[in-house]
């Protein structure tokens, strides 16, 4: 009984130690703007509160709508996004599957460059 | 790996086309003599792969299984996407493929379809499943600036990933509670005792799944939307192609890995409840229905019901299963038969609409004929392969002593009559709206007369059914 | 090391919460992130059985997993694209406002 409790301790343990650095980082980042919030005058005008965008004024609502070619770019994305999930494992885990393996996988990414290719074909990859 | 060459087949065609399509841009009607070609070759390639051992080869480790069932389904699987292929074609221009692009869908669809007859493993299925479902996700929605259709396809894409997250899951708890995913293991590691509460749990979670595919009631929720919004071939597909592959899953799950007798103690009661529910709500509720497809889809729910009694049956009495292969096949025929003809008149009478169908029998003979033979074939009327189909459905549940269900789908049956003969009659004793003609090409006009064929002269000839499905179950 | 249970009842949360948005939702967006959470819920679930199961060397679960993640990710790719259609034919993703079926 003991002896699980010390495996469980120690378990976590590791754990708290990322907790503490945790609660310190969030202390070093805002201790610095609630002693400038404490010490700064507080004096808004027009100028001041004015959003700061490098010192150029902002244009237009924030709140716009993307353009739906990016949307278009993203599904792209999502295609490639997936390689990696299959590649990965191949490259580090699956180590016994030999010659086949690497057929299956050239397929697969044989299929990955087709769709690309498509992708072009289409002419969805020129920004209009 | 000559057990798999269907599938490679025409995943290959798909790929090659898409890049084909993308740089030559042919004539669409060229791809679609491609694909017609593709599915034609890979049902050769079918039927001569001998099938090594009289029970099943498992290749692979167990994943993937060639035996006559998977060879059936192939076969069945392959013929519909070729059938709807040729609706495709004949359909409406502007309702359908304005690009070639469109057949890679129907080749990829009947690839997962085939690679769902053969699976043997959790893992092959839900992927091929998934092949499956997106494809047709896609092929819903393919009409993209038809509100219905955009509505269709939304509804198919919601519901769909809904029951596959069940699957999933469902997947998930056999898998943990058995720590295998292939059904025999599976079928070893349960053996004789008592099923564990979560084991329970993952069959309750699969048949959900699997309930969906083929449409049963209390997941039957999209399919009347999904079947009248989608292109009439697409919906053909649909209430063959999509439902069959539902069955041959369900039998390979549930005979194959849930198996022993605390597991029929399960599955039994639930499938006994689908079986009555679809039978009943779905003949009931397609007789106020004023739209044909929707109709249809309606039907197609009851169909379900009634080979659910087949699928239980065969436990009771082995061998019984093979009701529900002769079922498919009279369903097969009449299903894709009336799609076809819908596809061809919607392109002159622009509607589903039943009394838009009036004196079709004025307007054009032979689709009104095919129809009509199409509808009562459906209801189970002698002298066509429906009857048959019925026959051997209610045979199999009076043999083995399942007389609840029995009497609730003759009770489903004689409902049925009732709104398949109104179609019936609306065609040949109503007056039409307009007298035009409907045009038909000959090759339509062919197809319709080998379907209609068919299903009359395997109604008057049961033998030949007989000898088909005896070779099925050597 | 945490035992099974809690990554069981971990997952069975994470599936309600999916399940609840899917049904309560009416934005079409939404309803697929509930789908994928369900997908995601029954992913942990096979890595959950997989790592306490009898034999953890066949990777078994973990295989599955990769699988349902690249199906997921196909998935919300068609589904997308199916919402910007509907978003550009509707003007709006709410799926209540898509009733033009029902004859």
């Amino acid at each position: 009984m003991i002896e699980t409790y010390i495996f469980v301790a120690t378990y976590f343990y590791h754990y708290l130690l990322i907790a503490i650095l945790g609660v310190i980082a969030v202390i070093f980042a805002c201790t610095p703007l609630a002693i400038a919030w404490v010490l700064a005058p507080k004096k808004p005008g027009k100028t001041k509160n004015e959003s700061y965008e490098c010192g150029i004024e902002s244009k237009g609502d924030p709140w716009m709508q993307f353009k739906v070619q990016y949307y278009l770019y993203a599904l792209a994305f999502v295609i490639f996004d997936i390689e990696a999930v299959f590649l990965y494992p191949w490259a580090v885990a699956f180590t016994g599957v030999g010659l086949g393996g690497f057929i299956a996988m050239s397929v697969f990414i044989l299929i990955l460059v087709e769709s690309l290719i498509y992708l072009w074909g289409k002419g969805l990859l020129e920004w209009k | 790996m000559p057990w798999i060459a269907p599938e490679i087949l025409l995943t290959a065609l798909a790929c090659v086309l898409l890049l084909v399509e993308a740089f030559a841009k042919p004539c669409p009607r060229l791809i679609g003599f491609v694909t017609l070609a593709g599915i034609f070759a890979a049902i050769g390639i079918t039927i001569a792969t001998p099938i090594a051992s009289e029970f099943y080869v498992a290749p692979w480790g167990g994943l993937y299984c060639l035996d006559r069932p998977a060879q059936f389904f192939k076969v069945f699987f392959l013929v519909t996407a070729a059938l709807v292929t040729w609706i495709s074609l004949a359909a409406d221009e502007e309702s359908l493929p304005n690009r070639g692009e469109f057949f890679v869908f129907p080749l990829l669809t009947a690839a997962g379809l085939c690679l769902l007859a053969s699976t043997m493993d959790f893992m092959v299925l839900f992927v091929a499943l998934e092949l499956v479902t997106i494809s047709f996700y896609i092929l819903v929605a393919y009409q993209r600036t038809n509100a219905i259709a955009l509505e269709a396809g939304v509804k198919y894409l919601i519901l769909g990933a809904l029951s596959s997250a069940f699957l999933v899951m469902g997947i998930a708890y056999t898998f943990g509670i058995t720590g295998s995913t292939q059904f025999v293991e599976i079928g070893r590691a349960i053996g004789h005792g008592p099923l564990p509460l979560g084991l329970k749990f993952g069959l309750l979670l699969i048949i959900f799944g699997l309930g969906f595919k083929v449409a049963a009631v209390p997941f039957h929720l999209w399919a009347p939307d999904v079947y009248q919004g989608a292109p009439t071939s697409i919906t053909a597909f649909l209430s063959v192609g999509s439902k069959a592959a539902g069955f041959i899953l369900l039998m390979r799950v549930l005979y194959t890995a849930f198996g022993s007798a605390a597991a029929f103690a399960t599955w039994i009661p639930m499938l006994s409840v689908l079986a009555a529910l679809s039978m009943l709500l779905g003949n009931l509720a397609a007789i106020p229905q004023r739209n044909l497809k929707r109709l249809l889809a309606y039907s197609s729910i009851g169909h379900s019901g009634f080979m659910l009694i087949g699928i239980i049956a065969q436990i009771r009495t082995p061998g019984l299963a093979i009701s529900v292969f002769i079922y498919l096949i009279t369903y097969l025929l009449a299903n894709l038969a009336a799609f076809l003809v819908i596809a061809v008149a919607s392109k002159t009478i622009r509607g589903e609409q039943i009394h838009q169908y009036a004196g079709l029998w004025q307007r054009s003979p032979v689709l009104a004929a095919s129809l009509a033979i199409a509808l009562v074939s459906l209801a189970g009327i002698p002298p066509t392969i429906g009857f048959i189909g019925k026959l051997s459905i209610f045979g199999a549940a009076w043999q083995s002593g399942l007389y609840p269900l029995f009497w609730i789908g003759v009770v489903s049956a004689v409902a049925g009559l009732y709104y398949y003969l109104g179609v019936v009659k609306a065609m040949f004793w109503s007056e039409p709206l307009d007298n035009t003609p409907i045009p038909a090409c000959l090759c339509t006009k062919a197809l319709l007369l080998v379907l209609s064929g068919l299903t009359l002269l395997l109604g008057f000839w049961p033998q030949g059914l007989q000898h088909l499905v005896r070779i099925v179950q050597s | 090391m945490v035992p099974l249970h809690y990554y069981l009842v971990v997952s069975a949360i994470l599936f309600f919460v999916g399940l609840l948005g899917v049904l309560t939702r009416r934005h079409a967006i939404i309803v697929l992130i509930g789908v994928e959470i369900m997908l995601n819920a029954a992913n942990l679930n096979f890595i959950a059985f997989w790592r306490f199961g009898p034999n953890p060397d066949l990777l078994l679960g973990q295989l599955f997993t990769l699988f349902s993640i690249a199906i997921a990710g196909a998935e919300a790719a068609v589904g997308l694209a199916l919402v910007i259609a509907v978003y550009r034919f509707y003007k709006t993703p709410d799926l209540e406002k898509m009733t033009s079926l029902h004859e």
